[in-house]
């Protein structure tokens, strides 16, 4: 131990005790129900209701939609609940699992805590125009070690951030888990502050601070709606590789929805991709083709020439609540997950 | 961009490393000024481009200036060259750090209600702004020679040293880069650099950015008005000096291991200024090359005069102290407050340090006689560490307040003595209250102050820093460690470089030295 070694030997031994370091610490034991609450405080806090929801809620989830700000906004849960039991021998419940932002990754991490305590019948997979090229911000917080050390390499640009930052998360849970009062957080499940078993997203859940309330006045929300709708397509921007390059493009998003869409099936449920458009946006999303190869794909129609049906530019609002959730249930009334378990 | 960034860590540094010993190894040593000016202007454009271009033309000015003093030297002329590029120096940071200072209070005094618009303060143009009036001092005294523009432009710029210092002057770091050092040594000089870099991120990242979640939420309800109790007022305190003291001797451990990466030795800058007895020797310890400027360029010039004057005027001991003790260092202080910002705490933080030292110095007259027969006791001794300790803490309150108001809110908290039985909620009652409260941090922190050796100390072996066999035997620590290339210290250094670059993404911050 005290003899000196070469520098080189040295060196390499520096450099093998940094992995090994990090390899201790990226497997640091911790509740993942204190993982779910690191998001207090964040745009992501609803995480606390989704562990809730499938860890301490006997109720089973037939219906789980795993998606964006999209049909956090776009699809209310009671509401479509109350069509579909209408419609359906069984009364199928639905929970909305959206979190704001787009990437695939984390639909993966939901999809698995999910399956590990209920049997979904359908799984819908929120999709927008394009698929994202990266993957989701919360993944690195959210995600369990072997997730992150089993992302794909091509391309991921989120990688070597998720990579460097699992070790100090790693700390930072494991310490949460010890004394998790000195972090804000709960050991045990709390039912008094439970929200419920089917809610009603709120915006401030979803939706960032500037983007809570449409314009009161008609035009000027039109106007406004048009002007971002126009940035929004011009930023949609074509495949930058063709050829054989292009799946790897948007190889992060491909591998989550593929993957998704097979554990979903291996766990019995149907799968199917909702699109959603922003106003005066695509009918259908722009990578159609390829999603069509997982599952069919449920693009609503005729809501995204009208201001009014939306918040802003890419949320729908109070009035497309009823048509919309009347037209998922006609969409959910094909699938396995309204017929008699 | 910061030395704990990842861009920093994994890409920046890397690159430039390899470019520099690529180019060594190709035989091509003229090369490495422009590719280390290439680099630090790369490293400064990432903060913000456009003072980029503020950078260069300081650095191409002052060069010209150096070049034009050199010229009339020798005809006993350089003199008033001398004082346009030192007053336009001063002019420069004037504009960009004090401008709307001044503006604030001329408005305050005349009724007026001018306005300048936001000035954003230049990254590093503090430190650079020192280092070159130092520079057109030396050649001046003629103690240095002015170089080519890279030579010079290398010394300036130089980027472990241009955001926060150390503070150099030009025969001391440059001559390294001549002769045959550059490319020897290079895997020693690799080794010690990273091991060295490796412990001021590990102080940096771990402990100071841990200290400031204490202390910082403190001052903000100070500034807001809240009641600060005793316990308060002395967890804000203590957990920010220990920021303070671990957030910049961190930055400085960083700046000597990347220099020494490339086979360049800098000078010290801490040398356990938290283990002083007096505050004369913290003051010697604490930012070390800015005391060095400031004596040299500053007190000096001003003691010199004042003790003539005196002793022609005959004022007598205690009235010629005042004249050339106390006046020099008052004035030395303010300055070194308003150096580091422009507001009125840094003043009153000078005006403290000042009061302080003029103190001290009077007391060591004072017992001068009393000192030769018999130097102080063990008890004595505790006595002034406590004193000097005390001191500093008050001081650093009025250094972290962003106004009086809330500097004086923190004092009336930890002068409260009347809740004293109230200090035995520091103590930690359940495991959540261990992570909750810095009782811990304070003191692991204070245990690696006051009982560990400093950086220098543990590289004791490899000649650390500049003038290392001067320091060696001062503040030695109570438990001997000396680093070692040996398995034990092959791991150790491991795991404090993993610590403290996995801890860079619990959240990154700036160094406090940016700001000033």
């Amino acid at each position: 131990m005290r003899r000196p070694l070469s520098l080189r030997t040295f060196a390499l031994i520096m450099l093998a005790s940094v992995i090994t370091g990090y390899a201790a610490l990226a497997m640091l034991p911790h509740d993942p129900y204190i993982r779910y609450q690191s998001f207090k405080g964040t745009i992501f806090a609803r995480l606390g209701w989704i562990y809730d929801r499938i860890h301490h809620d006997p109720a089973p989830i037939d219906i789980v939609f795993l998606g964006s700000s999209r049909s956090g906004a776009g699809v209310v849960a009671p509401v479509l609940e109350a069509d579909l039991t209408a419609r359906c021998p069984a009364h199928p419940r639905v929970a909305n699992f959206a979190l704001p932002a787009a990437g695939m990754d984390i639909r993966l991490t939901l999809l698995d805590e999910l399956l590990l305590t209920k049997r979904p019948r359908l799984v819908v997979i929120d999709v927008t125009e394009r698929l994202p090229r990266d993957g989701h911000q919360a993944f690195a917080d959210l995600a369990r070690p072997s997730e992150i050390l089993t992302s794909p390499w091509l391309i991921n640009r989120n990688l070597p951030a998720n990579l460097i930052r699992l070790p100090v998360r790693q700390v930072q849970l494991a310490a949460a888990t010890i004394a998790p009062e000195a972090f804000g957080y709960t050991r045990r499940f709390q039912p008094e502050t439970y929200a419920g078993t089917t809610i009603r997203l709120k915006p401030t859940e979803i939706l960032d601070g500037t983007r809570l309330t449409a314009d009161p006045d008609p035009d000027r929300h039109a106007a406004t709606l048009s002007a971002d709708s126009q940035r929004r397509r011009a930023s949609l921007t074509p495949p930058l590789f063709g050829g054989r390059i292009e799946p790897y493009e948007f190889g992060v998003s491909r591998y989550y929805i593929s993957t998704v869409a097979a554990r979903a099936r291996a766990a019995g449920a149907d799968v199917a991709f909702l699109f959603l458009p922003f106003y005066n946006g695509p009918d259908a999303p722009l990578d159609a083709d390829w999603l069509r190869t997982i599952a069919p794909i449920w693009s609503l129609p005729g809501v995204n020439l009208d201001a009014a049906n939306y918040l802003d530019t890419a949320h729908l609002g109070a009035k497309a609540e009823a048509p919309v959730q009347a037209w998922l249930a006609t969409q959910i009334a094909g699938t396995a997950a309204c017929r008699p378990q | 961009m910061l030395f704990n960034s990842l861009q920093f860590l994994l890409v920046f540094l890397p690159v430039a490393l390899i470019g520099y010993y690529l180019i060594l190894r190709l035989g091509k040593r003229e090369w490495i000024y422009p590719w280390l000016i290439l680099a630090s202007l790369g490293f400064y454009a990432a903060w913000n481009p456009p003072y980029v271009s503020l950078l260069i033309a300081s650095m191409a000015g002052n060069h010209r200036l150096a070049r034009r003093i050199e010229q009339l030297k020798p005809q006993g002329l350089a003199g008033p060259t001398l004082a346009i590029g030192t007053i336009l120096n001063i002019a420069l940071l004037g504009y960009y750090k004090y401008a709307n200072f001044f503006l604030d209070i001329t408005n305050q005094i005349a009724d007026t209600d001018w306005t300048l618009t936001k000035i954003i303060l230049p990254l590093a143009i503090s430190f650079y702004t020192l280092q070159q009036i130092a520079f057109l001092i030396d050649v001046a005294r003629g103690e240095v020679k002015t170089p080519s523009l890279a030579r010079y432009a290398t010394f300036v710029i130089f980027f472990p040293q241009l955001i926060a210092g150390p503070i150099v002057h030009y025969r001391e770091m440059m001559p390294q880069f001549f002769g045959r050092s550059p490319g020897r040594f290079v895997s020693a000089n690799l080794t010690i650099g990273m091991a060295i870099f490796a412990i001021g991120l590990f102080k940096k990242t771990v402990i100071a950015d841990t200290a400031a979640g204490f202390s910082s939420p403190i001052f903000a309800a100070a500034r807001l008005g809240a009641d600060i109790n005793l316990v308060d007022g002395w967890t804000a305190v203590s957990c920010y000096t220990l920021q303070l003291y671990f957030d910049f001797s961190g930055y400085s451990d960083m700046a000597i291991g990347l220099a020494r990466m490339f086979g360049i030795i800098l000078p010290m800058n801490f040398h356990s200024p938290l283990r002083a007895s007096s505050i004369i020797e913290y003051w010697r310890r604490w930012h070390m090359t800015l005391q060095r400027f400031i004596v040299a360029y500053i007190y000096q010039p001003i003691v010199l005069p004042v003790a003539r004057w005196s002793a022609s005027q005959d004022l007598g001991k205690w009235p010629g102290f005042a004249v050339t003790t106390v006046l020099p260092t008052m004035v030395s202080f303010i300055i070194i407050g308003l150096w580091h910002g422009a507001a009125w705490t840094f003043v009153l933080f000078g005006v403290m340090h000042g009061l302080y030292i003029s103190t001290n110095e009077f007391w060591r007259q004072y017992r001068r006689k009393a000192r030769r027969k018999a130097a102080p006791g063990r008890a004595a001794v505790t006595g002034y560490f406590i004193l000097t300790l005390l001191a500093v803490l008050f001081a650093n309150v009025m250094f972290r307040a962003e106004n009086v108001g809330t500097a004086l809110a923190v004092w009336a908290g930890m002068l409260r003595l009347d809740q004293a039985a109230s200090l035995i909620a520091l103590f930690p009652v359940s495991l959540a209250e261990v992570f909750s409260k810095p009782l811990v941090l304070i003191i692991i922190g204070t245990a690696l102050i006051a009982f560990f050796p400093n950086t220098q100390q543990l590289f004791t072996r490899y000649r650390p820093v500049l003038e290392w066999s001067a320091w060696k035997r001062v503040a030695p620590p109570a438990i001997s460690l000396t680093w070692r290339p040996t398995l034990l210290w092959a791991i150790t250094t491991g795991i404090i470089l993993l610590l403290g670059t996995v801890f860079v993404l619990r959240g990154q911050s700036e160094f406090i030295y940016f700001n000033f």
